[in-house]
């Protein structure tokens, strides 16, 4: 899960801030399957608690098929094309080539790695302050600030609200979504500070 | 293409998968009824996983029946990878059909929908040794040429691979991604590694010996070392 520890380098905090803005984070991946090149492939972020799952569900049959299984399950979950999953079940993938399943994990891991931090497995103070640079940037202040207001005033303290901004259930959301919710509020902050 | 499964997964059964033929009867004759040909193809990743579980199964069996021993079997790593071996040579290689007129003219060779040997366990207690590392030496010879052009290893990929190496030195983070890695990328890699260890030793032999040269005013061997 190396792929999710840092916030990408190569990816300047503005569109890094507008990625994980959407509502279910996708990445399009250049990557195609030998044999089905003709379906596009794009990642989709999971909550942290459905990776959870998929790794606990892998913890049961041969050990040394753990890494197998949990390859198979994430990509059955998160690779989709058009608007159905790419894969119905993870046995599905068992029909590719074995070294097809790996690139195609690496392709997908580092895919992730860009929409998908999650406080399990990322550096979230890293990943906090490259979205608030993002936040600055004027092309997305008009979104931080949309996102950063999204709170309940009660009396001497203020409830995070971010699933307003997303028209969700809390419970839908995901880590990058606390993340990013905190690295907007923090710009806000300073800036109507220092008016 | 059916509803039961996806537009991908469908693709995917669609594929065919090539078997390649070989002459073996040098190596397979069994019972004075010789093997002449026999077909391989690459397994896929189902095939991988399940000749895992079955050897899994297997030496659990074993050891389960060696009594004093079953401990030292349960511990035994060859048992296991011999296991692996047999159960994955099962599932690849196939029965070909072969043309009566010429059955040395791989070209006219058929593959069948039946596996070259009974079962596993068949292999196990018929094949010997060598018959098996013959079967094994044939079927990298069809991994390699599946996977050519597959992976290739670039210089970007080398750089981010000792980059990660480097960095994780003390972890088992390198064990987990290079063990994905088929022996002949890894040895394309470890070359990689080679070239690059040879060109940083020659650079600093350079750097040493220019940083020498201004270090005594030697203005002859400053410009011969230089590349300008």
């Amino acid at each position: 899960m190396l792929a999710f520890e840092q916030p990408p380098g190569d990816l300047p905090p503005a569109r890094l801030f507008r990625a994980l803005l959407q509502r279910r984070p996708e990445r399009t991946l250049a990557y195609r399957i030998p044999s089905a090149e003709d379906f596009a492939l794009r990642v989709r972020a999971l909550r942290a608690a459905e990776i959870g799952l998929l790794l606990d569900a892998a913890d049961e049959g041969v050990e040394e098929l753990r890494g197998s299984r949990v390859s198979t399950a994430l990509l059955a979950r998160v690779l989709w094309t058009g608007d159905a999953p790419t894969f119905r079940s993870a046995d599905e993938l068992g029909g590719m080539d074995g070294d097809d399943v790996g690139q195609l994990w690496s392709e997908a891991l580092q895919a992730l790695g860009r929409i998908c931090p999650t406080y399990a497995l990322s550096d979230s103070t890293a990943w906090v302050r490259a979205l608030e640079a993002g936040a600055r940037e004027p092309s997305n202040l008009h979104d931080a600030f949309v996102l950063a207001l999204c709170v309940d005033h009660g009396t001497g303290a203020v409830t995070p609200r971010p699933d307003r901004y997303w028209g969700c259930s809390p419970a839908e959301l995901l880590d990058g979504h606390w993340m990013i919710w905190r690295a907007a509020r923090a710009v806000y902050l300073a800036a109507t500070k220092t008016q | 293409m059916t509803d039961d499964i996806s537009p991908v997964a469908a693709a995917l059964a669609a594929r065919g998968r090539k078997v390649y033929p070989f002459i073996v009867n040098e190596f397979f004759d069994l019972g004075n009824k010789a093997i002449f040909a026999i077909g391989f193809r690459a397994a896929v990743k189902a095939e991988d996983d399940a000749a895992i579980i079955e050897a899994h199964r297997y030496a659990h069996e074993v050891a389960r029946s060696a009594g004093d021993a079953a401990e030292a079997a349960r511990k035994d790593v060859d048992l296991l990878t011999d296991a692996k071996t047999i159960e994955a040579l099962w599932r690849v290689c196939r029965r070909v059909d072969l043309d009566p007129k010429d059955p040395t003219d791989l070209d006219k060779a058929k593959e069948t929908i039946y596996p070259a040997f009974a079962t596993p366990g068949w292999m196990r207690k018929t094949l010997t040794t060598d018959q098996i590392a013959v079967l094994l030496n044939l079927y990298i010879e069809v991994k390699r040429k599946e996977s050519r052009g597959r992976r290739e290893v670039t210089d970007e990929h080398v750089e981010k691979l000792a980059t990660v190496c480097q960095a994780h030195a003390g972890d088992d983070i390198p064990e987990a991604i290079l063990a994905d890695y088929p022996r002949e990328i890894l040895t394309a890699v470890v070359i990689q590694f080679a070239l690059k260890l040879a060109d940083a030793r020659a650079s600093v032999e350079v750097l040493l010996a220019q940083s020498e040269a201004i270090a005594t005013g030697d203005a002859a061997a400053q410009s011969v070392s230089s590349p300008e």
